[in-house]
């Protein structure tokens, strides 16, 4: 006895106080470790550790004096409460006590079920507690028996919530049979058909199913595509209208989507890995049809990581969309029902004014014509068919923009620019000095004569040479064929000052005598702008 | 700064939105719809040189860019294009239009939702007919302004459902199921539907998602706004009558 003592200590390590021999631990005494379990058993004991709950739902049926209405009471949900408030005070600090367990589940039962009374809710709490703690059988652990192929039963015995007293009297915990199954095994989305077609695919390549795998990895092959297909409209509905995306659905959408390729890329790699090994098989057979397998695979991976490279940008797709589309085109009337909003209406309608309406669905129906090669048949057709009957098209004449029809402040009214063109002429035939010409103009009684007039001078000084550089008004065309001359006279006037110039054809201003030739003074002339316009070109 | 090769691209698309070719992936055309999926930049220069032509891009559904004619543009489909000798005759044409899209796409959700949509030429000529059934009641009285301008539905409802070609299967000019077919085999024309085979049998029609995004977008409001004004301008004769 004492050497078995000694022993155990030494699987720990020699202890030196000892001073024993043998030093070497002896393996015979060691604890025997649990068997490896088998994939079989390891599931049989998931679906069994969900048995007392299934119990426990069926009990209801019977208690007294009444049975618990379950029509109202999900009594699966209050045992899946129960499990998630036990381990959510786990984490924390220490075990929730048993009361507040029963509270907060009497609460839970009352907001399932709004017409039941605290009595009830507290009754059915208790009930599924009691049972998650094996009460039917004493409170002692749950046990059962499997029985595996080989014929030998192996005995399963587990927890679902442990009791430890506490100095103000009970705590529960959860066991770990619990939070495994409860927590992690049961939460997955049991409709996800890609994750169960990976799931099938990847027990089948472990049991060398080969000819199902490929089925499975083609199906696999095809729920991806269909996943690609509902995100890439997902993705068109963003290019297309921003205002049909609710934010925060989108949100969801995109987390979910994304959430869902990662775990698809993941599963990809495992089942490739998978594939790949069959690669390395004896058979001709086995390696032919593993290569197909990885090639199934590898589409979905392409698939699934082409998804991901869409799927990461489409929040700032969607925020540079919603800024594009809120200056897109002007939003149209947009259709509830077809049937009641357009269609009944249409046929209620005179006939002639249903064709108001027909005619403007049709024409906007039918899209864009192209122009096709004509074919033999349409030839036929054509000729055969009635001529085009012609149907007016109203033309809408074109709107000139606003600024073209409003006068302009700054034009001359008609008989302005006749009167001045009358006085030009005047200087056209002899050459006159504009101080006559304003003389001229002012006994004409129009106060923008001698405005037009200076101007008309100035320009016949000075054209702009560049015919678009300014706009042309209507002192350019009466000068035609008048040039002024600074002749160094200054103009005496009450409105204009500057040099008198003198106006008139190019030819009779050279003849005047007014004009006086180059002097050989050196002071400095003024220069002609205009000569040395021209001298330049 | 533009690239060539990005008009070009841009070409290819819009161009392909002339023809009903399916988008092959990894194909020039598979190419730059991806592209216009995806790429910003790419989509504003499409629908800018879209936009110059006298078109609009509707849509990228799977099966290939969807234009549209801006009002106005060369492109644009005209009613002359029709070949209908009278008013009448091009008011049931429409008609026959207007149920195969109220048929096609019932509810605002289901104009959203891209896919084929299978219809016979059967089922969109009785489907007339049943909405017209309760106007029928409606318009018995012959005093009432109703009675003496015929109504739509009483011009659909004087011809007969059916007549037989004389020589050929299917049915002949003067019958609404003809009209019916005439609406189906333009849709097809334009690439907006397709012939749905042998399989599905004789008669039947497979809208595509042209189709569903042109009434959506532009056709149904387009006409609705129609609708709303002829509705007006007959609400002021009355008041004023």
């Amino acid at each position: 006895m004492r050497i078995v003592e000694s022993q155990a200590k030494l699987e720990w390590g020699p202890d030196q106080s000892v001073g024993l021999v043998p030093i070497a631990p002896i393996q015979a005494e060691r604890r025997p470790r649990p068997p490896k379990l088998t994939a079989d058993e390891r599931r049989w004991r998931s679906q069994v550790v969900m048995a007392p709950v299934e119990a426990l739902v069926r009990a209801a049926a019977h208690t007294q004096p009444e049975p618990i209405d379950q029509a109202h009471l999900d009594l699966r949900r209050l045992a899946q409460r129960t499990i998630d408030l036990v381990v959510a005070s786990m984490g924390i600090s220490r075990d929730i006590s048993e009361d507040a367990v029963i509270d907060a589940l009497t609460a839970f039962a009352e907001r399932m079920s709004p017409g039941i009374s605290t009595s009830d809710a507290r009754y059915a709490a208790e009930f599924v507690y009691r049972h998650l703690l094996n009460a039917p059988d004493d409170f002692a652990r749950f046990t059962f028996t499997g029985v595996g192929e080989d014929g030998v039963p192996r005995p399963f015995t587990f927890d679902l919530l442990k009791l430890e007293p506490t100095e103000d009297g009970v705590s529960v915990s959860a066991s770990a049979e619990a939070i495994n199954v409860f927590l992690s095994a049961l939460d997955l989305d049991a409709t996800d058909t890609e994750a169960a077609i990976a799931v099938m695919l990847e027990r089948q390549l472990a049991d060398g199913r080969l000819d199902a795998a490929r089925v499975s990895a083609e199906a696999a092959g095809e729920t991806s595509r269909r996943v690609a297909a509902s995100i890439s409209i997902l993705l068109e509905d963003i290019g297309r209208d921003v205002t049909s995306i609710d934010w925060n659905d989108l949100r969801d959408q995109v987390s979910a989507a994304r959430h869902h390729i990662a775990g698809r890329i993941v599963d990809d790699n495992r089942l490739l890995e998978h594939a790949a090994s069959g690669l390395d098989a004896d058979e001709a057979e086995v390696r032919a049809e593993s290569g197909r397998i990885i090639e199934l695979l590898e589409g979905c991976k392409a698939l699934h990581l082409d998804l991901q490279q869409r799927i990461l940008p489409v929040h700032k797709r969607f925020l540079s969309a919603q800024g594009e589309q809120r200056l897109a085109r002007r939003p149209r009337l947009r259709l509830l029902s077809i049937r009641t909003q357009l269609f009944e209406p249409v046929l209620a309608l005179p006939a002639q004014l249903a064709t108001v309406v027909t005619d403007v669905f049709v024409v906007n129906a039918f899209g864009v014509r192209g122009r096709r090669l004509a074919r033999l048949n349409d030839l036929i057709d054509g000729l055969l068919a009635p001529p085009r009957s012609y149907v007016p098209r109203e033309i809408d004449a074109e709107v000139p923009d606003a600024d073209d029809g409003a006068a302009d402040p700054q034009s001359y009214s008609n008989a302005t620019i006749a009167a001045a063109g009358e006085i030009l002429s005047v200087a056209r035939r002899t050459p006159t000095l504009l101080s006559d010409l304003l003389t001229l103009a002012r006994s004409r009684q129009d106060p923008e004569l001698a405005d037009l007039l200076v101007l008309a001078c100035l320009w016949a000084f000075a054209p702009e040479e560049d015919p678009e550089a300014i706009g042309r008004g209507a002192e350019v065309d009466i000068t035609s064929g008048i040039e002024s001359l600074d002749i160094g006279r200054q103009l005496v006037d009450p409105d204009y000052s500057g040099a008198d110039l003198l106006v008139g054809s190019p030819e009779a201003l050279l003849a005047s005598d007014l004009v006086a030739p180059m002097p050989v003074d050196p002071t400095p002339q003024p220069i002609s702008i205009d000569r040395y316009r021209r001298g330049k070109k | 700064m533009t690239d060539l090769a990005d008009a070009t691209a841009a070409g290819i698309l819009i161009g392909a939105g002339f023809t009903n070719r399916n988008p092959a992936e990894g194909s020039d055309y598979g190419q730059a719809l991806d592209r216009y999926r995806n790429n910003q930049q790419f989509r504003q220069l499409v629908d800018e040189f879209a936009r110059g032509l006298g078109l609009t891009i509707l849509g990228t559904p799977r099966s290939g860019v969807v234009l549209a004619p801006v009002t106005g543009s060369v492109f644009a489909f005209r009613l002359g294009d029709l070949r209908m000798d009278n008013t009448e005759a091009r008011m049931l044409f429409g008609l026959a239009m207007l149920a195969i899209a109220a048929l096609a796409y019932p509810r605002d959700d289901t104009l959203d939702a891209p896919g084929g949509q299978i219809l016979s030429i059967k089922r969109v000529e009785q489907f007339v007919r049943t909405s017209i059934e309760p106007l029928k009641a409606l318009t018995g009285d012959a005093d009432t302004v109703e009675a003496r301008v015929r109504s739509a539905a009483l011009a659909w409802d004087r011809l007969p459902v059916f007549k037989p070609k004389a020589s050929q299967p299917g049915p002949a000019t003067g019958c609404t199921q003809r009209i019916v077919q005439d609406g189906f085999e333009l849709l097809v024309d334009q690439h907006m539907a397709n012939r749905a085979g042998a399989r599905l049998g004789e008669g039947r029609y497979l809208l595509t998602d042209r189709f569903r995004l042109m009434v959506a977008e532009i056709a149904g409001g387009e006409a609705l706004e129609a609708l709303r004004r002829v509705a007006t301008e007959r609400g002021s004769e009355f008041a004023e009558g």
